[in-house]
């Protein structure tokens, strides 16, 4: 069964209309990449799925539970949207670290407020602190960045600090993780760090979905590709039916322009 | 000084003329320190709560959208995003543009003396000319120095302390 189904999402700003009904399912461990050119709702799609926007239309399952119908047209409260967002986890092209915070508080913020929201004994509670704090040290290593855990944003660079942003979203352990063009801020020396350690998360088996323009990282890493064009998959299938053989021609303009080289 | 000489002399005068046959205004214009010095508070207290507010409304919304979006897609509740994420960048910012208005406060002190509120400068005046010293005036100068002095210490201390990180 697929862990992520979405049916039908439309999103519509004022009168324009973002996205035109996507469809698409993600079994669980496979990794999903988004292309397409700038406006074609790739990002909008990735907020919809972290309910950053509400979709107009449509109906987002996970695991075989609908988390969001918008037919049911009922406002979801605070509480559900935030328990919602935490089958998800999203990795911004801006990083958007928390500045006053290190590296390690960075990661431990979020479940260490999920923890005081809950009544505990005092013991339970050091005991569940000590478990996020080692969670935490595991996925700073994993990030390649041990050294690094009490350092401050503003002391890492572009790369390190992308890396802190995907542990931290990990630290909450999401069903499906979200990139949204994680390597645009980046300069090209820095992206090959980033890259690698989405490979190694791949091969951890997560579930994720990432939009991006580095096409060769999305050849070698993604199990499907989606290339999306105004508000609609134009194209779906896996990387080598995508970029070697591209059926649509809309998609084979895109791919000549992005492998254009000068 | 227009805003102090409205607060103090407009109640005063809107008695004369709108119930004049009550005569309360000229109690008003009458009596000395307590209400010169509640009419000087008042008009500092609503001067500066326009300005605070102003610095405080722009620091909170120069906080970028996406610290917002990141305390969101973490499932922190709107008060933890305000309180844990947003609140410390906010101070940071603010503290400039803040402790420049508190020492342009300080000195604006000196314009309650328009209204004869016993502050700092007026009490040197008196002393001037009774006494016929010069000395008291400087001594009071000495003394806005002093205190805004200490004051641009404190803040450049709070702001050494922030500079950890940037925003």
């Amino acid at each position: 069964m697929a862990l992520l189904e979405i049916k039908n999402i439309r999103k519509s700003f004022g009168k324009l209309e973002v996205l035109k009904g996507i469809d698409f399912s993600l079994e669980k461990g496979k990794v999903l990449t988004i292309i397409g050119s700038s406006g074609s709702g790739k990002t909008t799609l990735l907020r919809c799925l972290n309910f950053l926007e509400t979709p107009s239309v449509g109906t987002i399952s996970v695991d075989g539970k609908v988390i969001f119908d918008a037919s049911l047209n009922k406002k979801l409260s605070d509480e559900e949207i935030r328990n919602n967002r935490l089958h998800f986890g999203l990795v911004f092209q801006q990083f958007n670290l928390f500045p006053q915070y290190t590296v390690m508080e960075n990661i431990t913020l979020a479940p260490k407020l999920r923890l005081n929201e809950e009544k505990l004994d005092k013991a339970i509670k050091k005991a569940r602190i000590e478990e996020i704090n080692e969670h935490a040290l595991e996925l700073i290593r994993k990030v390649d960045l041990a050294d690094k855990a009490d350092y401050y944003p503003c002391q890492l660079s572009g790369g390190q600090q992308q890396r802190v942003a995907i542990a931290r979203a990990l630290a909450l352990t999401p069903d499906i993780l979200c990139f949204d063009e994680p390597t645009s801020a980046l300069d090209p020396e820095l992206t090959g760090e980033v890259l690698r350690v989405i490979k190694d998360l791949k091969s951890a088996d997560s579930t994720m979905v990432i939009v991006t323009h580095e096409m060769d990282f999305a050849r070698h890493v993604s199990d499907e590709v989606i290339f999306m064009a105004n508000g609609v998959i134009e194209e779906r299938g896996t990387p080598e039916q995508i970029f070697d053989n591209p059926q649509s021609p809309l998609t084979r303009a895109f791919l000549n322009k992005s492998l254009e080289t000068f | 000084m227009l805003q102090i000489f409205a607060i103090f002399y407009l109640p005063g005068m809107l008695d004369l003329f709108v119930w004049p046959q009550m005569h309360t205004g000229w109690e008003w214009f009458d009596s000395t320190f307590s209400t010169r010095f509640i009419a000087a508070l008042a008009a500092f207290a609503i001067n500066y709560a326009a300005y605070f507010s102003e610095i405080f409304r722009g620091g909170i919304q120069s906080i970028s959208q996406g610290q917002y979006e990141a305390g969101q897609v973490l499932g922190m509740t709107k008060k933890d995003i305000f309180f844990k994420v947003v609140l410390l960048q906010v101070v940071k910012r603010i503290i400039p543009p803040m402790s420049n208005e508190i020492i342009t406060l300080i000195k604006d002190t000196s314009l309650a003396n328009t209204i004869a509120v016993y502050e700092l400068i007026f009490e040197a005046k008196e002393f001037m000319t009774v006494k016929g010293l010069i000395w008291p005036l400087f001594l009071a100068g000495a003394f806005y120095l002093l205190f805004v002095g200490l004051l641009t210490i404190f803040f450049n201390k709070m702001e050494k302390k922030l500079s950890y990180f940037k925003s």
